[in-house]
């Protein structure tokens, strides 16, 4: 187990090495500069902010510098707003989309789960039309459309809620509806289908025959059994909400760390890439190791496999 | 003997997008306390919905009950509601069913999944519940019972996981066991484990059992009484000695003759039945044997024979029973050409 935990996180360390090599060779074959949008500057004063930057320096050693750095864990200072460093603007961000994403992921599965095992118990009746229905809406319609839906509605014809900003608790509302919908869709879409299919397993006949009724015997056979693809999509899940995340928090003006991505792309504030992106790729390793870990502990038969591996 | 399971007249209907199919076609029989018998036929000829129409566990839709009673301890399970069904399910009446590597939980250690059927069924306290499943294990015979509890289906045997699921089967005593093929998905050596234990708990318990099977070879060592079932009716029962030494309708022949012998010569080819059985969604008219039948007569394809026998309690639905019917009791001399 140690061992496994240990190989996990040296690979994690390893793709985490090639990303950045990545993300800091694309970012530089792009196009442009920080300061490329600015208006012109006389040469002396680009040359001085320049060095400043260390941009005249060798990429080879921007690069080790920049890693250097990021062992000490300081991202560097922002080019685009004055007086930011990353590491600031991490700390401020992320909160926020994180607040939000954990509002939109409890939403997606306390709605999306119940949805997709009612679906199964009632199959070919009105219940299981309605949410998958319901589900193959919320699978199509983008969030950005989704969105605007809802500000439009909810915010501009029946003024029920703010239509955007953050900070109150009526402020998040929307943006974690726009930002669950996906999500939602596909994880009662998956319960369906995976207690549809436990449910025609033998065990499941076994159980009735024991004398438990039928609450008891799809509580606690069908249930266990079908969550464990739905677990190993939650990895995946916190993705889809982070990527959705860039996109709501634009739309509601929320001041998340998804928005300060978008935006550093286009001002090519290169710290701001590296930093962020390194952020959420350490991120989402972290919670896709997490899952696996999640995934031994309800499914007896990994941990063989595990035992076996190790 | 005291009866103890009447079934009378069980009609069993399926419906499927090809139409209504009859998979139990009125069969009767019972079961006395303590007796062993088999219910013996080919893959879908009803035996295993008789057993489960027995549970109460007909998958419905698409299937259901269409007429007959099941008297068990004299009352008509049929009209049991369900909740009184299942107060009944695993602590009156038990099965065991055919593949013990997919009708186990996956999930849930062997310990607790033995341990529910205790706890359903009765009030005692967890740790006399857990002391019970130790016992269980160990009168099922499997090696190393502590750590079989703790342990998931996938790591045990077959063998192991069938005497799991005969522990859970007989942890309330329950006074019918139903046997669903229990060897079948096992290799052979652990099969003649199997029955041995099945055979000796039953000789310790007392309860009665309602072996299923396609294989002879199983039935003789286990059941005082065997009942051929053929495109869902019965159409033969009696002691396994006399059914065995002398059966009396072709189809019975059929079967012991196609039973591969160790003592025959290896040049002769294994003998079997030719055609197929009948399609149930139109069973055809008279009996159902008939055009599989060597010795079909004209009035087997019009009129359906009834169940007739003699004192021994050995009986057949087979024209050739009927006193006018030429070769009248030489079915199987016949048979054997």
């Amino acid at each position: 187990m140690a061992r496994y935990i240990l190989r996990r996180l040296a690979t994690m360390l390893a793709a985490l090495w090639l990303i950045i090599t990545l993300t800091f060779t694309i970012m530089h074959i792009a196009p442009g500069g920080p300061f490329a949008s600015e208006k012109k500057l006389p040469p002396a004063i680009l040359d001085n902010i320049n060095a400043r930057y260390h941009f005249n320096d060798p990429l080879w050693k921007q690069y080790t510098d920049y890693l250097g750095n990021l062992l000490q864990g300081d991202l560097g200072p922002s080019f685009k707003y004055e007086n930011r460093t990353v590491n600031g603007i991490i700390k401020d961000g992320f909160p926020v989309s994180a607040t939000l994403g954990c509002l939109a992921i409890s939403l997606a599965i306390l709605v999306g789960l119940p949805a997709g095992i009612i679906s199964a118990l009632r199959r070919n009746r009105w219940p299981d039309y309605l949410s998958m229905f319901l589900a193959n809406l919320g699978f199509s319609v983008p969030g950005f459309i989704l969105a605007g839906l809802l500000m439009y509605v909810l915010a501009y014809r029946l003024d029920l809620l703010p239509p955007a900003m953050w900070g109150t608790p009526r402020q998040a509302v929307m943006p974690a509806l726009a930002l669950s919908a996906l999500p939602m869709a596909f994880l009662a879409r998956l319960m369906r289908s995976s207690m549809l299919e436990v449910l025609g397993q033998d065990y499941m006949r076994t159980a009735r025959a024991k004398g438990l009724s039928e609450r008891l015997a799809v509580w606690r056979h069908a249930v266990r059994n079908a969550i464990t693809p739905v677990i190993s999509y939650l990895g995946t899940l916190v993705a889809t909400i982070f990527t959705g995340s860039f996109v709501v928090e634009n739309i509601f003006a929320i001041p998340g760390l998804g928005r300060y991505y978008v935006a550093s792309i286009g001002d090519r504030d290169y710290t701001v890439i590296l930093g962020v992106t390194i952020f959420y790729a350490a991120f989402l390793m972290l919670m896709n190791f997490l899952v696996d870990l999640a995934y031994m502990f309800i499914d007896p038969r990994v941990r063989l496999v595990d035992r076996k591996e190790v | 003997m005291e009866k103890l399971l009447e079934i009378d007249n069980l009609r069993v209907h399926f419906s499927t997008c090809a139409g209504e199919v009859q998979a139990v076609r009125g069969v009767s029989f019972s079961v006395g306390q303590g007796e062993a018998v088999a219910l013996v036929g080919e893959s879908g000829c009803g035996k295993s919905i008789t057993a489960l129409s027995v549970m109460g566990l007909i998958p419905s839709p698409p299937g259901r009950i269409v007429c007959g009673s099941v008297y068990f301890a004299g009352e008509d399970l049929v009209l049991k509601p369900e909740r009184e069904m299942e107060k009944i399910r695993g602590k009156d009446i038990s099965i065991i069913f055919q593949d013990p590597m997919t009708s186990l939980n996956p999930t849930m250690t062997a310990g607790n999944q033995i341990a529910e059927v205790l706890s359903r069924h009765s009030r005692e306290s967890r740790d006399q519940i857990a002391a019970r499943a130790l016992e269980l294990l160990k009168l099922v015979g499997i090696s190393q019972p502590e750590r079989r509890l703790r342990q998931y289906p996938h790591e045990l045997s077959g063998g192991m996981r069938q005497r799991v699921m005969i522990a859970m089967a007989l942890a309330c005593r329950p006074r019918l066991l139903i046997a669903d093929e229990p060897t079948t998905a096992l290799d052979v050596t652990i099969q003649a484990q199997i029955m041995e234990l099945l055979q000796e708990l039953r000789g310790r318990t007392g309860t009665a059992v309602i072996l299923i099977t396609h294989d002879l070879a199983v039935v003789a060592g286990f059941a005082q009484r065997v009942m051929v079932m053929y495109a869902g009716k019965l159409v033969e029962s009696g002691p396994t000695r006399d059914l065995f030494r002398s059966p009396l309708h072709p189809y019975t022949s059929g079967l012991l003759g196609s039973v591969p012998r160790l003592d025959s010569s290896g040049d002769k080819p294994l003998r079997s039945i030719a055609g197929r059985p009948p399609d149930l969604i139109s069973p055809p008219r008279g009996c159902a044997f008939w055009p599989r039948c060597s010795m079909a007569m004209k009035i087997c394809s019009l009129e359906e024979p009834e169940m007739t026998g003699d004192f021994t309690g050995h009986s057949a639905a087979c024209w050739l029973m009927h006193p006018q019917a030429p070769g009248h009791r030489g079915v199987c001399e016949i048979g054997e050409k």
